[in-house]
């Protein structure tokens, strides 16, 4: 894709290198504000470590120490390159509660809420597409106001809540719920597919849904569109029209949006991930912001703005990619 | 023009129905059963713990049972693997230098004890077996002497002797700079241990100590036997090693850090009688969250005992259980108070009468039901746990200064402390700073706090919230008036928590201040032996403490679970300190 896209236009390479350039300005404000943002936001990390019982009993030199070991006692600046450096050499550091390096711990997680936000995005396509096209074709029909319904319902619900009363309804009817454990895809993908195909539904009703009414507005725009009407004039079927003419034109926003999706379920999964149970990136994030685990949050923080980061550069690249008269100068 | 509307109901009447659909099982639920309980209709409705009468129990301190332990029941069977939903992952994996049941939950089943209560007595008074298979002290209470188990095999393979129970009271006692030894104030009056022989250990004190406190000092389930090689091999560092090998009635097999923690039966466990399961995996999930998948969980079967289950589904199975569930609820050893600043110049509650007038203040009923539905807790009076046997019963506690009921009764008391406080010279809108910490709950209560005092026309608050260790911090250095906050002790023997809170030298007497007398009647609490005078000392301590109010107790928290009703061989509403008891051998499945 990426040959494809250089030799449309010879200087795509120049922009995606300043894209990447305007990136490390981004990147690095990401570093500088979770660094500040964990160290005023309040939480105890001795409290969390130790528990109170011990925490009493420690003496304040003992406490001294202890926030030594941890690195937590030298000036904020240094810590903060100490970090820099270590994600600049690969080295993400260790979670102060486990025996874990990082990297394993979020190597560990990550596959979870990969796969979850894949489902998702997927489901998102399967769900929203038909949806905003059938609304589109059928405006102002039953469909269309059904359609038109849901999608509001599901952008107005919140998918966290969603998700809890998807576990109340489960249990008490189904009799069922979720291993409370991490199943890699590879150890048993049936078992595996049971922690993530509900949290993928319940992201996907919620991306699915201002993704039917981005296709449906597209799909309107470009069926009122010169070269539609020039179609139907040639004696194109209904169908023919649609598939090869609208559906092509009116997809280009909805591609784009699909990434920006993913990002959003990628990081923004964290609250269906605790509700159901489901033991990816987001539970993480939650655990170590309570335990004040600054070196786990910092790093996930910067995974989530590196993502979003490159979700907008191949957005970008995708544009062309689908449309050959976008040109990069 | 009509289509459009025509349409929009359509719409919302098909929204309706899928929300019927969705909560069709509630409605049935509550049309079949009493509707659920309002939380504070189903605290009235629960009964109320009450604790062994003193007198009935004091015969039973430091009794050492006769048989090995089992479970109770006759038909007790083995076989099940336990799946136990727990709450978070051990901070690190070294049980001398933790105070969580963090690492108990997982941990304390794979270690065996020198001494240990029996798990099937309410009381904990008795002690039953251990890696000690008797003791005995001199007659003045200054040497104890342990014969130790023969036969007795680390999961390793290697044998248990007197040299691995050498080191690791050394390790807890004596540790070296590294190691944070978090009992090692339990054993103050111990000066040196020695191992005459292979099966022999021996404490020898600086003073004479009870049994009743010395044996459950030595019974806190975080003092658990290692071997003296593992502590060798690891440089006397533990916290990063899951897998050192103990003793106990469970073996580790694996854990998936913050996820679960797997344990299987040891086969070579030296008391044949246990266990009966054939294996333990405690599932971690922290947080409100948690606390839903805890109870999913356990409605669905996948897990047959929840621990820390939210209180709004306990009140409401306490009325009406799922079929096979029950509900359980018990005390932490934790206690909810509130210390006075008497050493910086110039506070006015330098003075008994303004200490005991605020604490008059307090509405105690008032907290329980603040937080009912987040945390239980007990209204707390006297300086013994409530459902300790060294506790002045329920009714008479509830009569002591400060513990009048929500209503009329309160209102009375609360007048008469305003007349002490005007007696007492303080003038309208005293300025007073109220410390407490910021987490959850503990801000809750500190509102409450906060708000009761300010009630007072002879006080004007001010509040100032902070974390758990700066909370220490300040409230160490004086840096209040009034400061609130939680604090929790090894187990429920009043040495355990007398000296450190009461003592003038006690680490955590955060309001220091020193009382002869009290000193004096700790110092006899610490050394008599006979548990009668012993108890008749502390219950004297526990009025004397009145008459100057050094600290307000004002709750002792309560933890609520669920569990699947085939579990048997525990005293579940009876289960208490879980440090000490909760080892799981004597678990089996009746089913």
């Amino acid at each position: 894709m990426l040959r494809r896209l250089i030799n449309r236009s010879p200087t795509i390479g120049k922009y995606l290198l300043r894209r990447l350039l305007y990136s490390v300005p981004t990147i690095i404000a990401i570093t500088v504000i979770i660094f500040i943002v964990m160290r005023v936001v309040p939480g105890d990390l001795l409290t969390a470590f130790y528990g109170t019982d011990e925490v009493s009993a420690l003496t304040p030199k003992q406490r001294e120490a202890i926030m030594d070991q941890l690195g937590l006692s030298d000036p904020l600046y240094v810590q903060y390159f100490r970090w820099v450096g270590g994600v600049v050499t690969g080295d993400l550091g260790k979670s102060f509660f486990r025996t874990m390096t990082v990297a394993e711990y979020l190597a560990h997680r990550a596959p979870i809420s990969i796969e979850i936000a894949l489902l998702a995005t997927v489901l998102s396509w399967v769900i929203g597409i038909p949806v905003g096209l059938i609304s589109a074709l059928r405006r102002n029909s039953i469909l269309d106001y059904v359609g038109r319904f849901l999608t509001i319902f599901f952008l107005a619900v919140p998918s966290f809540w969603l998700a809890m009363l998807t576990v109340v309804f489960f249990v008490l009817v189904f009799n069922y719920h979720s291993a409370p454990y991490v199943i890699q895809l590879w150890e048993d993908p049936l078992a595996n597919l049971s922690i993530i195909w509900r949290p993928s539904i319940i992201l996907a009703l919620g991306a699915a849904a201002p993704l039917a009414r981005m296709m449906r507005a597209t799909v309107l725009e470009v069926m009122s569109e010169d070269y539609i009407r020039t179609a139907r004039s040639k004696g194109l079927a209904q169908a023919t029209v649609v598939s090869r003419h609208a559906i092509r034109n009116a997809i280009l926003p909805t591609v784009t949006y699909s990434g920006i999706i993913f990002g959003f379920l990628l990081g923004g999964s964290v609250a269906v991930e605790q509700a159901m149970g489901a033991r990816g990136l987001g539970e993480i994030l939650v655990v170590a912001i309570t335990e004040r685990d600054v070196i786990v949050v910092q790093n996930l923080v910067l995974l989530y703005g590196l993502i979003w980061t490159f979700i907008n550069v191949a957005v970008d690249l995708t544009y062309a990619w689908l449309d050959p008269r976008i040109r990069y100068e | 023009m009509l289509k459009l509307p025509r349409l929009l109901v359509f719409c919302m009447i098909a929204s309706l129905a899928i929300f019927a659909v969705a909560c069709g099982s509630d409605e049935e639920e509550s049309t079949s059963s009493p509707a659920p309980a309002t939380g504070a209709a189903a605290v009235a409705a629960e009964p109320t713990p009450t604790p062994p009468t003193a007198t009935a129990n004091e015969a039973k301190i430091g009794e050492q049972a006769a048989d090995l332990l089992k479970a109770p029941e006759a038909n007790a069977k083995s076989g099940g693997t336990l799946d136990y939903a727990w709450v978070a992952k051990p901070p690190h994996y070294d049980m001398h230098q933790s105070g969580t049941t963090n690492n108990c939950t997982p941990q304390c089943p794979l270690f065996d004890l020198l001494v240990m209560n029996d798990p099937l007595d309410f009381d904990r008074a008795i002690i039953n077996g251990g890696l000690a298979e008797s003791w005995e002290s001199n007659s003045d209470g200054t040497e104890w002497t342990f014969a130790l188990r023969q036969g007795v095999k680390f999961h390793d393979g290697s044998d248990f002797d007197s040299a691995d129970a050498l080191a690791t009271y050394n390790r807890i006692i004596f540790p070296s700079e590294n190691v944070n030894s978090r009992r090692q104030g339990l054993f103050t009056a111990v000066e040196s241990i020695t191992a005459p022989d292979a099966n022999t250990i021996k404490f020898n004190m600086s003073r004479g100590v009870s049994g009743g406190y010395f044996l459950q000092a030595l019974a806190s389930g975080f003092n658990v036997i290692v071997s003296e090689d593992t502590l060798k091999e690891r440089n006397d560092d533990l916290k990063e090693s899951p897998d050192y090998p103990g003793t106990g009635p469970f073996k580790y097999t694996g854990h998936v850090d913050g996820e679960k923690w797997e344990s299987e039966k040891f086969v070579d466990y030296w008391n044949t009688n246990l266990p009966y399961l054939d294996g333990v995996n405690v599932y971690h999930m922290s947080g409100s969250a948690g606390a839903q998948q805890r109870v999913a969980g356990l409605l669905t079967g996948q897990f047959d005992y929840a621990r820390g289950i939210d209180p709004q589904s306990y009140y409401e199975w306490v009325q009406d259980a799922p079929e096979g569930i029950v509900p359980v609820r018990f005390p932490q050893t934790t206690i909810i108070a509130m210390w006075y600043n008497t050493f910086t110049d110039g506070s006015i509650f330098k003075d008994a009468e303004v200490r005991k007038a605020t604490n008059m203040l307090f509405d105690r009923d008032s907290f329980v039901t603040a937080t009912k539905d987040t945390r239980p807790f007990f209204a707390g009076f006297g300086f013994s746990p409530y459902f300790s046997q060294y506790a002045l019963p329920i009714d008479e506690g509830r009569k002591r200064p400060g513990m009048a009921p929500t209503g009329p009764e309160k209102d009375a008391e609360i007048a008469k402390a305003n007349e002490m406080l005007a007696a007492a010279g303080i003038a309208e809108e005293t300025p007073v700073r109220v410390l407490h910490t910021n987490n959850g709950w503990q801000k809750v209560m500190g509102d409450i706090t906060a708000a009761q005092v300010d009630a007072s026309p002879h006080f004007k608050v001010s509040q100032e919230e902070v974390e758990y260790s700066i909370w220490i911090e300040k409230t160490e250095e004086g840096d209040f008036d009034i400061s609130m906050g939680p604090l929790v002790y090894a187990f429920a023997d009043p040495s355990a928590y007398a000296r450190p809170w009461y003592h003038s030298e006690g680490k955590t007497n955060f309001s220091k201040i020193g009382d002869d007398k009290t000193d004096s009647l700790i110092d006899q609490i610490d050394a008599e032996l006979d548990p009668a005078k012993r108890l008749a000392l502390t219950q004297e301590l526990d009025l004397h403490l009145d008459t100057y109010m050094p600290l307000s107790p004002l709750l002792w928290e309560d933890f609520v679970d669920g569990y699947q009703s085939y579990i048997k061989g525990y005293d579940f509403p009876g289960m208490q300190g879980l440090y000490n008891a909760e080892r799981r051998g004597t678990w089996w499945f009746d089913k």
